[in-house]
């Protein structure tokens, strides 16, 4: 009785407990499939609206590393500075730490006559004057009748090197050659100081003035050109 | 004519800063440089100093000349209206008028014009015509006639050119009869003032220019410039045959470029490459744009042209290369007419980008090479007009961005344009980091915007059926145009409001935060032989150069946020 009421007991007992068990069990994979139906809702549910792009941030194209387009030779100085220049049409006169000086020659076109000095040093060793007085003394040894030039149409407004701003002016001589008293030289003559750096550039041209049109001498955009590309030290370099 | 041998200096020297600069463009992109050495004549208007022109005589009595009566505004009211036009909290606002509405609101009445023609034709002049917006009257008479009527002697000149021209010795006086609704009269002279800014050589090819400005991402999404029209203001013409070649080259396929006369029109002379270099940077940018080419002579003004293209009512963006150093004090007919002409341009809501010049800070030098003074041009310099400045360009090896510096060209005098206003106030909306600084004085400031200018970086044309390249402020402002031309195209298909005289817009990007950054490229190096580059606003660059997808999209915010 005792065994059998327990298991006469046990009839309806263990009927509710299988009953119970696959209740369980049903609930527990009900619960189941309806936290994966959630879970792969809340996962496959687009977030929330982003805007296309953050404020301040560079947005849309990804960051360009394309190296900057170098087409000249470039002169560096050990003081920092570089220039770029073009072999195909100018003859290197002089190339190394301190200086670099140019001359165009086009074969084809002889008439064409431009030359840029650059000379640079550290400031503690010269000053831009001194310089722009070695410049002079460098002319005056060439010309003859090396002097400033007097006339305002030729008068250097924005002595710049490079970007720098500093002292200059413009010159005028005569080339000096063994046959005698050659072709009218101008000279432009600019110096600045940055950074504990000095630099001089200087340009001549023994071409003949124009009257009109943008400039007196419109050959000295080249040296413009030139001088487009004069970076000095620590002057920031994009890459 | 006197010294023909000088004049070949320019273009070879020229030439040898050109075989650097296409060298810089070509090689970039493998190309042989040796095309570019068949350079044309670069050709300016060569324009002589008054002082400097001599006097022939009397001008023949019995010559009939061509002029204009400047009419009187009810200016406080249109000065309200143009406040309104950028206010958004005004019914006014972005509500642009017709040439004709124009008139009717702001111009003398009908009645009265038609009393002004009778007291003129009793006076022995013929009235020719009028416009809708009723800012001028044009007349014709005698020069009898005429130097009876305004009590002026007109004299003859004849400049450096051998051009003969004549010029009344001092200003018209204007009967007490016509005071009423008269202001001034304006183009007695026929003297020569106006000329292209400058077109130096150097090579951006329309896909370099799209790339490095990012121009692309809008050429993708199909805004070329379809159903757009843009105006050119020339003071010369230009070959067709040249167009097409250029077309040829480039790949590019749009409508025709269309010759629009005013005031008769005129040939091709020595400023048709810069009719050219207009021309071929717009198409590079928005080939499929409707370009009017406003044909004038280089004696007729500023204000005929505006005049005509208001009155036509097509152009959506105009694009002018063409200026003169500012000498020209507040109260002057010519500069009067021009201004109002501009407002009616405003009213119609039309932006004008004018080129800032190209001698940098020192604008008169390119007239006269002993003129040292800080001066800049005009009409760039004018309250209603977005002023171009000049930069140089640098990219990187693949054509992409890398950076600019204002444009300064100190041994030959070049440089974009800046400084200050003679005359007239600073706008209200000139208004962003950088504007109010040392030299601010309370005038307008110049320029607004830049854009790629040295002849370094200059862009490729077609004129005088050889391929060049030329830059210039000249370049510069037809890049913006065009580009302009294109955010207008997006700002449509946008459904985004009306773009409307864009000088504000430009300047509330430039000095609130944008979704879009860049929208400018803020130039922080060169100058413009005077002042330097730096950051926000500055007398060389401006705002700087655009990012152009990306101003498109934060000018589409901006007109969205608005309405």
């Amino acid at each position: 009785m005792t065994a059998a009421a327990p298991v006469a007991a046990a009839g309806p007992t263990r009927q509710k407990n299988t009953r119970r068990r696959l209740l369980i069990v049903f609930g527990g994979v009900l619960a189941a499939l309806v936290g994966f139906g959630v879970l792969g809702i809340v996962v496959a549910r687009p977030g929330p609206v982003q805007p296309p792009c953050r404020p301040d941030k560079p947005c849309g194209t990804p960051p360009n590393r394309a190296p900057r387009l170098v087409v000249g030779t470039i002169w560096h100085s050990t003081l920092g500075f570089e220039m770029e220049y073009y072999t195909r049409i100018l003859k290197v006169l002089k190339n190394d730490d301190r200086n670099l000086s140019v001359s165009l020659e086009i074969p084809s076109r002889p008439e064409l006559d431009l030359s840029l000095w650059v000379t640079v040093a550290p400031a503690a060793e010269a000053t831009p004057l001194q310089l722009a007085q070695d410049r002079i003394s460098f002319f005056r040894g060439k010309t003859l009748g090396f002097q400033a030039d007097a006339n305002s149409k030729h008068e250097l407004l924005s002595p710049l090197v490079g970007d720098v701003h500093g002292i200059g002016g413009s010159y005028a001589g005569t080339i000096d050659s063994p046959q005698g008293p050659g072709q009218p030289l101008e000279v432009l003559i600019a110096a600045a100081t940055e950074g504990g750096r000095s630099a001089v550039v200087s340009v001549a041209t023994s071409m003949s003035e124009q009257e009109s049109g943008d400039s007196p001498y419109p050959i000295f955009s080249l040296a413009d050109t030139l001088m487009n590309t004069f970076r000095w030290p620590g002057e920031p370099l994009p890459r | 004519m006197t010294k023909p041998s000088r004049r070949l200096i320019l273009p070879a020297g020229a030439l040898a800063a050109a075989a650097v600069a296409a060298g810089v463009a070509l090689l970039s992109r493998g190309e042989h440089a040796t095309r570019v050495e068949a350079l044309p004549q670069s050709a300016h208007a060569v324009l002589s100093s008054p002082a400097h022109d001599r006097p022939v005589g009397r001008t023949n009595p019995a010559a009939v000349i061509d002029f204009s009566l400047v009419l009187r505004l009810r200016q406080r009211e249109l000065d309200a209206y143009l406040r309104a036009l950028e206010d958004p909290t005004s019914p006014q606002y972005h509500h642009y008028l017709a040439a004709a509405e124009f008139g009717k609101r702001f111009g003398v009445a009908p009645h009265e014009i038609a009393r002004l023609r009778r007291t003129v034709e009793a006076g022995g002049l013929e009235v020719t015509g009028g416009y809708p917006q009723r800012t001028s009257l044009r007349l014709r008479g005698s020069v009898a006639a005429v130097s009876r009527y305004f009590h002026v002697t007109l004299r003859d000149f004849v400049d450096s050119s051998g051009y003969r021209y004549h010029e009344p010795l001092r200003p018209a006086r204007i009967p007490a009869v016509l005071r009423p609704s008269v202001v001034g009269v304006s183009g007695l002279s026929s003297r020569r003032v106006i000329r292209p800014a400058d077109v130096p050589q150097g090579g951006l090819s329309p896909a370099s220019a799209e790339i490095a400005y990012d121009i692309a991402p809008l050429h993708q999404l199909g805004i070329r410039g379809e159903g757009q029209t843009i105006a050119i203001v020339s003071f010369d013409s230009f070959n067709d045959s040249d167009v097409a070649l250029f077309d040829r080259q480039f790949k590019i396929v749009g409508p025709p470029v269309k010759h629009v006369p005013v005031s008769g029109g005129t040939q091709v002379g020595g400023g048709s490459v810069e009719v050219n270099l207009d021309i071929d940077v717009i198409r590079g940018i928005a080939p499929k744009a409707q370009i009017l080419d406003y044909e004038a002579p280089l004696q007729a003004s500023f204000a005929d042209v505006f005049q005509k293209i208001v009155a036509d009512g097509k152009a959506d963006i105009v694009s002018v290369s063409w200026g003169l150093c500012d000498q020209i004090p507040r109260g002057n007919s010519d500069r009067v007419a021009t201004e109002q002409a501009m407002e009616a341009v405003i009213a119609r809501g039309i932006t004008i980008f004018v080129a800032s010049g190209d001698a940098g800070a020192y604008d008169c030098q390119r007239r006269d090479f002993s003129d040292h003074r800080p001066t800049v041009d005009f009409p760039s310099d004018s309250p209603h007009v977005v002023s171009v400045g000049g930069t140089l360009l640098f990219t990187r090896q693949n054509g992409s961005y890398l950076e600019e510096a204002g444009w300064q060209d100190p041994f030959s005098n070049g440089g974009g344009g800046g400084g200050l206003n003679p005359v007239e106030p600073r706008p209200l909306w000139q208004k962003a980091p950088g504007v109010q600084n040392a030299k601010s004085n309370g005038r307008r400031q110049l320029p607004d915007v830049s854009a790629a200018a040295d002849s370094d970086s200059g862009f490729y044309i077609v004129s005088g059926g050889q391929l060049t390249t030329v830059g210039g402020t000249s370049a510069a402002t037809p890049f913006w145009a065009g580009s302009m031309l294109l955010i207008h195209q997006y700002v449509q298909k946008q459904k985004a409001g009306k773009l409307g005289f864009v000088a504000p817009l430009l300047y509330q990007i430039a000095s609130t935060k944008q979704p879009y950054v860049p929208a400018f490229h803020d130039v922080v190096r060169g100058g413009n032989r005077l002042d330097a580059a730096g950051p926000g606003w500055d007398y060389s660059t401006g705002l700087g150069s655009p990012d152009v997808w990306n101003l498109a999209r934060d000018i589409v915010a901006a007109l969205k946020s608005k309405k």
